[in-house]
């Protein structure tokens, strides 16, 4: 009988040098990753550079890990460094121009419903108005569940200071909310 | 916004995710009561929350 190996165990086997161990952590976590960068950037081409160069970084820092806190934590943790630089290198200004290459993205997945299709452009249309800071909060918090403890240590904030972020995020993204009719209602 | 509310509005994401204690909720219970401010921004984090579970993952590009 097969057992699903344990983030840990593939950990381990990947530093031992296992291909297929890394592979499958990658399997693993790459759909999350691109989500993240996906609504951190706003568009699919960004979010693929975005999510490789977040996998090169954790498997270069694997042997570093040293399990003190959960595995997604710690890749996240490294994800949000990532994200900064990447916004920092391309000096990132995401113009709701740019949100168009978002549509075509999406444009190419028929499964989703048109319903489905709007709530994720609603999404990314409001956390791309957002500073970098509060954006990675609102994505921490309400797509990664962390807690605002784990958000502060991953952003190098204290855990007060991230509920701030939340607090300036949301009464922004309301704003916006309340200027476009169909994304206020739940 | 009062002191109160400093207090309080570092409480409510914490209300959201079901981690406060008896007393905790008590005590924001009743300023709730008395505060629209600090209501309406609970009501903004639950209606967040709530918009955050529209999101449907999006495959990889192969």
């Amino acid at each position: 009988m097969f057992s699903r190996k344990t983030d840990q165990q593939l950990i381990q086997n990947a530093i031992a040098g296992n291909e297929r161990a890394w592979l499958s952590l990658v399997k693993r976590y790459e759909k999350r990753v691109y989500n993240y960068a996906l609504r951190m950037s706003g568009n699919s081409e960004d979010a693929v550079d975005i999510m490789q160069d977040v996998l090169v970084s954790v498997y270069r820092n694997l042997k570093n890990y040293r399990g003190e806190r959960e595995f997604p934590a710690w890749l996240f943790r490294i994800a949000s460094f990532r994200c900064i630089d990447y916004f920092r290198r391309r000096q990132f200004h995401m113009s709701a121009d740019e949100m168009e290459l978002f549509d075509d993205s999406q444009a190419n997945q028929p499964e989703l419903s048109l319903e489905t299709t709007q709530s994720n452009r609603d999404m990314t249309g409001l956390m791309a108005k957002l500073p970098l800071d509060q954006r990675q909060v609102v994505e921490l918090k309400f797509f990664q569940n962390f807690t605002f403890e784990e958000i502060g240590s991953q952003l190098g904030i204290s855990s007060n200071t991230a509920k701030t972020h939340l607090y300036a995020a949301l009464g922004k993204m309301k704003k916006q909310a309340s200027a476009s009719p169909q994304m206020g209602a739940s | 916004m009062n002191t109160d509310c400093t207090e309080y509005r570092l409480l409510l994401p914490n209300q959201v995710d079901g981690q406060l204690n008896s007393l905790q909720q008590q005590r924001l219970d009743q300023h709730l009561n008395q505060c629209s401010d600090c209501s309406e921004h609970l009501a903004d984090l639950w209606q967040m929350q709530a918009i955050s579970t529209r999101w449907q993952d999006q495959q990889v590009p192969a």
